[in-house]
């Protein structure tokens, strides 16, 4: 089974399994309505869109969306439409979510509820982010570039886990980790001791089939070169598959660099959720948009 | 070439000639380890108490005053200056406390001024002869000094352990820290620990030894444990130094070693710049021989 090198790899692999079904919360901009329109009409997904029923007629005819090509249930404000969307994956009537034109605070309220919400007992709602990076020969994890502001050891052990499962879904079967740190030596602060903790438990089998190194820098994790100079020998070095980063800041630092700088296309998705949450924003490109509800459906 | 029985130890001992050893205020314990010393051909006894009261102990003893050096000192604390100045200016090469306190000579030789201190960390290096599972020594660091180490104690005590291997003849000696299971729990931070210090090992920051942890003592040193557990890399089943989380785990081990297994032992306080030898009560001729045998071999 070789792994997805490129990020057209998932909806094509999409495509061949039993179609999912993906609510809408709040779908009432063009935006939306043209990745609605285009995953479902490349296969990738069904659509029930939430909202006030005369807007999306009206958003759809102004942008040129075929209103026939998906469901819609008309409910009237955004967070009235994010609970809706909600109940429909919680009631398991769609299996997965994607964010409209909800605010993302919204969003994450509806999806956190303790009684109506998506996370379960004991979850963590967590991001994870995959890069198609040129310069890069496998399709890169990254988490929690997004969510977890700092997580404490046990949450980084929640956030490994679903970080491993994402890349399962991408056909690596056993993903190299790097848990990541300004340096590869142990040093006398937490992220670097959680790193060397993780990567015992890594080694005692605790993540099931992985192979992981940390603390580690980005540059060891990422380049062959950087660990023949050093002479770095580790289980990981220069083919991380997932890198788990020590804190949000430093995550998202990562996430827009390698974004902007290396020009990598990027799909992401929440996860810890029953079902998986998309939380495409304005600002992504049309095909990030795109890949990323295909990453929810094969993970759906 | 490995030293693996205490005959081969007591054979290197004596190679070295009369070491000179101190013994600090002289009681009858101790005189009894350096009357067997002296008459084992290893040390040249060097007693420091009151000259009277030697006096009597030596013909007590039934031996020859002329094979004992006399140094003149009043009380316990007196003993353990001179005892250390002797040491400091290389005019004795081992000391041996007699009835001064553990925590007098330990103040005087941790003193910064005047005393002998080499490494952060003293710790109690205890060997056993094992000659029935690993027919080797085995070292249980610390059943005697370290009560409740901290990661850094442990780290020293390590590199204090190793370093007395590599003079027995082990060039890379295989460190296993000790935990009651092999995987890793925030519920029991020695796991952690563990973690921690193995990666430590594999960056390079213990040298001259391979370390791996947690491990349950019968994966340290049963292979069999330890395949039937999984547990592969350099260390599992043929561990030669343990690591124990505190000083009741290291006491209890040691114990067990003597009483049940039947092994003879030799100790040694590690971490100043001359062996520190401090006789129990409990110690058996044997033990004591042995113990200036480990210590000359160890520093010289």
């Amino acid at each position: 089974m070789t792994p997805m090198t490129h990020l057209c790899d998932i909806p094509a692999a999409v495509k061949g399994l039993p179609r999912k079904r993906m609510a809408v919360a709040y779908g009432e901009d063009a935006h939306t309505l043209q990745a609605v329109e285009r995953a479902v009409k490349e296969g990738i997904v069904d659509a029930v869109v939430v909202g006030g029923k005369k807007e999306i007629t009206v958003t759809a005819a102004d942008c040129g969306v075929d209103t026939k090509l998906f469901e819609i249930i008309d409910v009237e404000g955004e967070m009235p439409s994010v609970k809706a969307a909600v109940k429909l994956v919680r009631d398991g009537d769609a299996h997965m979510l994607m964010k409209g034109l909800a605010h993302t605070d919204n969003y994450m309220r509806g999806i956190l509820n303790k009684e109506t919400g998506l996370v379960p007992e004991g979850g963590l709602l967590s991001h994870v982010a995959v890069f198609e990076i040129p310069a890069y020969p496998r399709l890169l994890v990254l988490s929690d570039a997004a969510v977890v502001p700092l997580p404490t050891l046990q949450q980084k052990v929640a956030i490994t886990k679903y970080a491993i499962r994402v890349a399962n879904s991408l056909r690596v079967e056993m993903p190299k980790i790097a848990f990541l740190s300004a340096s590869e030596s142990v040093l006398k602060f937490p992220s670097s001791q959680e790193a060397a903790i993780l990567t015992g438990m890594a080694v005692r089998k605790q993540f099931g089939n992985v192979l992981a190194e940390g603390p580690i820098s980005v540059d060891l994790a990422l380049f062959p070169e950087v660990s023949d100079i050093k002479g770095f020998k580790g289980r990981v070095r220069g083919d991380a598959d997932i890198l788990i980063v020590p804190d949000i800041d430093s995550g998202n630092v990562l996430y827009k660099a390698i974004v902007w700088f290396a020009k990598a296309e990027t799909a992401a998705m929440v996860t810890g959720t029953i079902a998986p949450c998309i939380l495409t924003s304005r600002g992504d490109s049309e095909d990030s948009k795109f890949y990323s509800i295909a990453l929810g459906a094969l993970n759906a | 070439m490995e030293i693996r029985t205490f005959d081969v130890l007591l054979e290197e001992a004596k190679k070295r000639g009369r070491k000179r050893l101190a013994v600090v205020f002289p009681e009858e314990v101790s005189l009894h380890a350096a009357i067997l010393a002296q008459q084992a051909g290893i040390a040249a006894p060097v007693l420091v108490g009151p000259p009277d009261r030697i006096a009597e102990l030596l013909q007590q003893a039934g031996v020859s005053a002329g094979d004992y050096e006399v140094v003149p000192a009043g009380d316990p604390v007196e003993a353990c200056r001179i005892a250390v100045q002797l040491a400091h200016d290389d005019r004795v090469d081992v000391l041996l406390k007699g009835g001064a306190q553990t925590a007098q000579l330990l103040h005087a030789v941790l003193d910064k001024d005047t005393g002998i201190r080499a490494s952060n960390v003293m710790s109690e290096c205890t060997i056993y002869e094992d000659t029935r599972v690993r027919h080797s020594l085995l070292a249980v660091v610390d059943g005697g000094i370290l009560v409740a180490p901290t990661l850094d104690e442990k780290v020293e005590s390590i590199k204090n352990t190793v370093g007395v291997y590599h003079r027995l003849g082990y060039e890379n000696p295989k460190v296993a820290v000790l935990a009651a299971v092999e995987t890793i729990t925030e519920k029991m931070p020695c796991t952690e620990d563990a973690a921690i210090i193995t990666r430590m090992c594999e960056r390079g920051q213990i040298k001259g030894c391979v370390v791996d942890g947690p491990l349950a003592l019968d994966n340290a040193i049963s292979p069999r444990a330890a395949s039937i557990k999984g547990i592969g890399g350099e260390v599992a089943g043929v561990a030669d130094i343990l690591i124990v989380p505190d000083i009741e785990a290291g006491n209890l081990l040691g114990k067990s070693m003597t009483y049940f297994a039947g092994f003879t032992s030799a100790h040694v306080t590690i971490g100043a710049r001359k062996p520190v030898l401090v006789p129990s009560r409990a110690d058996d001729g044997q033990t004591k021989l042995m113990s200036v045998a480990l210590g000359i071999v160890a520093y010289y």
